[in-house]
Order: structure tokens, then C-alpha cells, then sequence
């Protein structure tokens, strides 16, 4: 099925035959960094502009909550040496905002009040931690960036309880990163065992049972009501009518596009920015790769939505190539990982359907799932079993070859 | 002593994070695969921290 949105294609009729001297790529993080440098990998030798709103330079976030909340003598680790993006000419710009993208002008407005021109332009700004007003009561955290690791590791270093609200995948590492620094967890979800929305109650369950054996007191079937500021902490309450007081709070809620900044620019954006499987927004000359964007699928037909680390950074690569007019063509099986514990979560898939999940288990830190949808697999879970996971990904990214290769090796 | 890295490139899925965190020592093939370039670019630090970070267990370090 080729793209729906006709658009798309009509607003980019004239652009691909111009010149490009100047790319301004604005975010920081995996998407960003990828696509700069692919840019240069692939021999683009125009203007490259890296605009973020950090001041740390792109670093990889997936070692915040493994590494840096539990070891505060560990550095940061940047995704490269700082001398690489002046090697690579790369024009790195922290602590820029932009506020908006004039597309008549091709010109991206930063809050100083400049204008940075381009003649292709590359949106890969991520998103920001959902904090419903109820419970943003002062000093209650959220974990995103480098700047989140600090106040969070000191709440988790002083209190004797913390509650975490959302029992997601961010909630659950950041309570077991809580329990390595020895502190009392209560970890509350809305479902009836966690993750049961993105994973359904059977994998929930076993996600449930690690985290009571790890001594995590768990609250699911209720949602956090408000968390207030008391003298000597916060009172959350619940909507059974309880409540609980906590020396400190983290809420991990889920992400929303950073995109505020773009609705008067006319871009087409339903939730994340809309883009064609070349990375391609409705605005000629701007693309969208990264958590901001939803690309769309021949593989799922469909709009595919993830904020995954590993497929943000392929998705960087690929604006890189579509940036070039070489074909992207990014249409990945998303892909993602979850370290809790002592237990490494591996999921491969999109499946925003499923009516049949089959569990293969040895006990519940060490179990692989599959997810299917009308007889067909279409999602893979595998908890400690990473040479399972490589098989299942394999069945799941080309299910007739892997069949095949599973007749090859089965003696008769 | 000697320090032994090797991808296991059944596992990999080039997700890249041992490239930006051993400083060259591991790179990605045409396929993207990852694959053992130069361990000595990278600090033995570095080297487990990318062990740590692979998404798919997919780096063996022994030291002999």
C-alpha cells in the first residue's frame, strides 16, 4: 500500500532537484546524532547544523537510569568524543531552543531571537515526560534527561519511601535502580498488573511477580488521584480513597512529542509529526525522524509511532539518506529493550492489536511470548533469552524464510 | 593479561550503542553488524560499559 496521504507528495513535487549547502538539524539526542553524522558518513560536505535545546552534548540515554542513577562517580556517556563534531564539521549548538520554522523562508526561529536558514531541514527533538497537574506538586520528579539523574538519585539516596507512579518501563527501572540504593518502593499503576496495556495481563503478571520479589510494595488497579506537599514529604492519593506519603515522588506517565513549538507552522501532526516512509513532513524541505515523528508503514499500513532508542537512531540514519535523495525507505520492525533487575526484557514488533499471546516459560524471569493477531505473529517478548529473542525477531521480520531455515535444520 | 571481545553476530541487531561507546573499538560492518575493530582504542571501562549497554547480550569480554 503506498502512503495515503497525497499531500505529502504534491508539497515536495519541485524540492528535489535543488541544491543543498546547509542542513539544520534540530534535537540532541540519538536521532539527531545519527543523522549529522550519517550525513557526513555518506559524503555530504554542505553546512551541518546540530540545534539543541541540552547543553550536554548527544549522550546515550539508555545508560542514565543503568549506570549514572546508581553511580554518581560515572560519567555521561556522550555518543561521541567531544573533538568529532568539530572533525566532522559538524556545527554544534547547545542550549538553543527553537520556537518555530518559517517555511516559506526556510529558516528555523531559536528563542535568542535569531534565524538559522536551510535548505533542508531535519526534526528530531524528541520528547518530553508527561506530568498530569494533579500531581505536579513541587519537587515531584520526572526522568528524561541528564538533568533528571542528579535530583532523582538524591530523592532516592535520602528517602526512606518513594513512590513511583506508572509501573511502565522507565518505572520500573527507575524502582529498581531505587532498590539498589536501598530504598523503600511503592510503585503504583493504573492496570491491573503492569505494562498490561503495551503487554497484556499474562507478561504483566510475571513483570508483577519480579518486582514483589525485589521487594517493590505494587499498587496496580488504581491511579495516583493527586500528590500533594506536605512539610515533611507528599500524601498521594488514590482513587479507591486511600492514600500513601512518600519523602518523594516520580512520576513516569509516558512522553509526548515535543511539538508545541511547531503548531503554527502548518505541519501536519496528529499526536507525533506525521512523515512518508522517506522521512518526509508535509512541509517541503523539512523532515521528521525520531520519538517526534510517526512514519508511515507499507509493512504495517499503517502510521507507526514508537519512542524507542534503537529505532530513533536507525530512524536518524535514514533521514540522513533521505536528506541526500537517496531512498530511506525506513520501514523497521521496532525494537526494544528494558534491563530490570536482573532481568533483560527484549521486545520486537508493532502490534496494536493481538488476540493470542503464547507463553513459553521456565519461571517468570525467563519466559519468551508470542503475540499474534488473526493467526498471524506479529509481536515477540523474550525475558532473559536473548538467543530465543534473535530467532523470534528473525521469524517475526521474515516469517516464510525463517520457516524454511527451520526445515533446513530439523533432521527428519 | 589479555582482554577478548568478540560479537556474538547471531545476536546482533546493529543497534550501535558499543560503536559510540568504545571509541572506535567497535564498529559496524557494511551490514551493520557490529564487529571488533581495535580493542586497545578503548578503555577496559568502556569496553564492559558496552557490554552493559548492548541490547541484545550480544558482547563476550574474557580476560586470559
Amino acid at each position: 500500500m503506498s502512503h495515503p496521504d497525497p499531500r505529502i507528495h504534491d508539497t515536495w513535487a519541485d524540492v528535489d532537484a535543488q541544491e543543498i549547502d546547509r542542513v539544520v538539524v534540530v534535537g540532541g539526542g540519538p536521532a539527531a546524532h545519527r543523522c549529522t553524522t550519517t550525513l557526513r558518513k555518506l559524503g555530504f560536505t554542505g553546512e551541518v547544523d546540530l540545534i539543541s535545546g541540552e547543553t550536554t552534548p548527544p549522550y546515550d540515554r539508555t545508560l542514565l537510569s543503568k549506570d549514572n542513577l546508581v553511580d554518581s562517580t560515572r560519567q555521561i556517556a556522550e555518543m561521541a568524543p567531544s573533538t568529532t563534531y568539530e572533525e566532522l564539521g559538524i556545527n554544534l549548538q547547545l542550549g538553543h531552543n527553537a520556537i518555530g520554522i518559517d517555511a516559506t523562508a526556510n529558516r528555523v526561529e531559536l528563542a535568542d531571537g535569531s534565524a538559522l536558514p536551510y535548505d533542508r531541514c531535519v526534526l528530531a527533538v524528541g520528547g518530553t515526560p508527561i506530568l498530569p497537574k494533579p500531581l505536579a506538586a513541587p519537587g515531584v520528579l520526572t526522568m528524561r534527561t541528564v538533568d533528571d539523574v542528579g535530583p532523582i538519585r538524591d530523592a532516592l539516596e535520602r528517602s526512606r519511601h518513594v513512590v513511583i507512579i506508572g509501573a511502565g518501563f522507565i518505572g520500573g527501572e527507575l524502582a529498581a535502580a531505587a532498590t539498589t540504593l536501598g530504598a523503600a518502593v511503592t510503585l503504583i499503576d493504573g492496570f491491573q498488573v503492569p505494562l498490561e496495556g503495551a503487554l497484556g495481563a499474562d507478561v504483566g503478571s510475571r513483570v508483577a511477580a519480579l518486582h514483589t520479589a525485589n521487594g517493590i510494595a505494587l499498587r496496580c488497579g488504581v491511579h495516583a488521584d493527586s500528590v500533594s506537599q506536605e512539610h515533611d514529604g507528599y500524601t498521594i492519593e488514590l482513587t479507591d480513597g486511600t492514600s500513601l506519603n512518600a519523602d518523594s515522588v516520580i512520576v513516569g506517565a509516558g512522553m509526548r512529542p515535543a511539538t508545541n513549538w511547531l503548531s503554527a507552522s502548518g505541519i501536519d501532526i496528529d499526536r507525533a509529526i506525521l512523515t512518508d516512509s522517506q522521512c518526509r513532513t508535509s512541509l517541503p524541505r523539512v523532515f521528521a525522524v525520531g520519538d517526534c515523528a510517526q512514519w508511515w508503514s507499507a509493512r504495517y499500513a499503517s502510521y507507526c509511532h514508537v519512542e524507542h532508542w534503537d529505532t530513533a537512531g536507525k530512524h536518524g540514519a535514514a533521514g540522513a539518506r533521505a536528506v541526500l535523495g537517496q531512498p530511506a525507505d525506513f520501514d523497521p520492525v521496532p525494537f526494544f529493550w528494558s534491563d530490570q533487575y536482573d532481568v533483560k526484557y527484549q521486545w520486537a514488533g508493532y502490534a496494536p492489536n493481538t488476540d493470542t499471546v503464547d507463553i513459553d516459560e521456565t519461571s517468570p524471569r525467563d519466559f519468551s511470548a508470542r503475540y499474534s493477531y488473526r493467526g498471524e505473529l506479529v509481536g515477540v517478548l523474550t525475558a532473559n533469552r536473548p538467543r530465543e529473542f534473535a530467532r523470534l525477531r528473525r521469524e517475526l521480520m521474515a516469517p516464510q524464510k525463517a520457516q524454511q531455515e527451520v526445515k533446513e535444520v530439523v533432521p527428519q | 593479561m589479555t582482554l577478548n571481545v568478540s560479537i556474538d553476530t547471531e545476536l546482533c541487531i546493529g543497534s550501535g550503542n558499543c560503536v559510540h561507546l568504545t571509541n572506535g573499538a567497535i564498529e559496524l560492518d557494511d551490514y551493520d553488524v557490529a564487529e571488533v575493530r581495535d580493542v586497545t582504542a578503548a578503555t577496559i571501562d568502556q569496553l564492559h560499559q558496552a557490554q552493559r549497554a548492548c541490547p541484545t547480550s550480544a558482547i563476550d569480554i574474557t580476560e586470559s
